[in-house]
């Protein structure tokens, strides 16, 4: 077993539900001495256990509120699960958001530095990079705008690009490939695409089923922060596209 | 101990990130001004040579070197409120950040109060030049001046991470402290002398660690004296103190942060 690169043992996260917005000091002792501090527990994952091989391409289904980025930011290790372990072994490029960490107020010069050493890359490194990033991102002519100029799609290239400059063993995509225009989208495919051949895990959550089945080999089904099914791609898309008309209860009699 | 040189490890690992951290603080902060980082001498300079001309009026009599006197305690308050004033912010302005990636959340508190070293820094350039054109000759002891800037630049470390994890949690922290540090510069002793306090108060300035601090560097650098056995202690201790429980209330907490963010 010495494949598996990703592997979650019964993971739970909880969160707790503040019935009311409780933000201030007094206001927190006042509710608590009256007891009225109502804490509702919400699993947004549920004794999840999956473990996910070297080279795998994963595509993660369910619907809104599910636990796809939950689950996405626990294998990220920004998240810590409740209960359960979750080991990752490997680089791990966590694209949950492209652009997190950007500074408006830089230029995309300086924040290609400050983001390459938030994603724990030397300046060394990204210093033999920065063509690369450049080209990829196509941004040459305004390298050294406030990055607060750029417009969100720009600005989205420029994140795509540092966080791909090295080849990470695992890749988690949140719902990333559809920011940029038609020919950035392609251009990013291709990038995963390559990466993919070369032995790279990638974990993506998407929307649009299109998309996983022409990208992933195998699925994973999320409902209500349980994992209902996994397999072959085409298999658990279908099944995915059929419980779409479905109750939540005729989930749980399918499983 | 142990413990302690591990988390040291990996504040080393995690330099490059402090460093950017610390640039793009320094960076936004003289970004489109012509002066540009000439600034962060002249601003002190100037502020000082205000205060100074109009505190020395009030207390001329009652303190040799008042300008001295007055600008080392300055220097170590306006370090101590600056660093952990920002430091305190440090979690939730970063909160976006903090959701998306991994990385150790302390390096943004201590990476702000890092950048009020570097400014801190700039200011003693400033009273180095006023001390020269005032022709006031420095103590051998001077030379260990950073001592005390260490020591409460560790201080400030401890209580950066304790206020900036609390205020994820209870807002209402940010305003109180405010209040607390306009508060604390009054029992300072920064532009009086301690002698006025009444002696039934006077503790509650001399065992302040801000004073401590204070005095630890006035006693080197404008008594030419090396601070006594009772000084060094409190220094230590305090600082200690601070880094330790700093650190236990951020790693009780440091996982539920992201989740209040």
């Amino acid at each position: 077993m010495e494949n598996i690169v990703i592997k979650l043992k019964d993971v739970s996260v909880t969160f707790d539900l503040h019935k009311e917005n409780i933000s201030g000091f007094k206001e927190y002792i006042i509710k608590k001495i009256k007891r009225q501090l109502v804490t509702e527990k919400f699993n947004a994952l549920d004794h999840v256990s999956l473990s996910i091989l070297k080279g795998e391409v994963i595509g993660i289904l369910g619907f809104n509120g599910a636990g796809k980025s939950t689950l996405l930011k626990t294998i990220a290790g920004v998240l810590t699960p409740t209960k359960g372990n979750v080991e990752t072994y490997g680089k791990v490029a966590p694209l949950i958001e492209l652009g997190a960490g950007f500074d408006m107020e830089l230029t995309a010069r300086e924040n290609i530095y400050l983001n390459g050493a938030i994603l724990g890359y030397s300046r060394k490194f990204i210093e033999s990079k920065f063509n690369d990033i450049v080209d990829f991102a196509e941004i040459h002519d305004f390298l050294d705008v406030p990055l607060k100029n750029y417009s969100s799609g720009m600005v989205a290239r420029i994140g795509f690009s540092i966080a791909t400059v090295v080849k990470p063993d695992i890749l988690i995509l949140d719902e990333i490939l559809s920011v940029g225009d038609y020919k950035f989208q392609q251009k990013c495919e291709e990038r995963i695409r390559t990466m993919i051949t070369d032995d790279t895990t990638v974990i993506m959550v998407s929307h649009s089923i299109e998309q996983i089945r022409s990208m992933c080999k195998k699925a994973f089904l999320l409902n209500r922060g349980k994992l209902i099914s996994s397999g072959d791609v085409e298999e658990i898309c279908n099944q995915y596209m059929n419980i779409n008309s479905h109750s939540n209860e005729d989930i749980k009699e399918q499983v | 101990m142990k413990h302690g040189m591990k988390i040291v490890r990996e504040i080393y690992g995690y330099r490059e990130l402090l460093f950017e951290l610390v640039k793009r603080d320094l960076k936004i902060k003289y970004r489109r001004s012509s002066l540009g980082i000439i600034w962060s001498v002249l601003n002190p300079l100037l502020f000082m040579v205000i205060t100074t001309i109009i505190f020395s009026t009030m207390f001329k009599n009652q303190i040799e070197n008042f300008p001295i006197y007055f600008l080392s305690g300055q220097v170590m308050y306006a370090f101590f409120a600056e660093s952990t004033g920002l430091a305190q912010m440090g979690l939730i302005q970063n909160g976006s950040l903090i959701k998306k990636v991994y990385t150790p959340k302390y390096i943004f508190p201590l990476s702000k109060i890092c950048f009020s070293l570097v400014n801190t820094s700039f200011s003693l350039i400033a009273v180095l030049i006023i001390i020269i054109i005032m022709g006031y000759d420095l103590p051998l002891t001077s030379t260990l001046f950073f001592i005390p800037v260490i020591l409460i630049f560790l201080f400030s470390i401890g209580i950066g991470l304790l206020l900036s994890t609390l205020t994820v949690f209870y807002r209402d922290i940010l305003h109180i402290y405010g209040v607390f540090l306009s508060l604390l510069s009054f029992f300072s002793a920064t532009f009086y002398p301690i002698e006025i306090i009444p002696a039934t108060f006077r503790g509650m300035v001399e065992y302040n660690p801000v004073y401590v601090f204070i005095n630890y560097f006035r006693v080197l650098v404008l008594y030419g004296q090396l601070p006594d056995f009772k000084l060094n202690a409190l220094a230590i201790t305090y600082t200690v103190l601070s880094l330790l429980i700093g650190y236990k209330v951020y790693k009780k907490n440091e996982n539920k942060i992201v989740l209040f963010i």
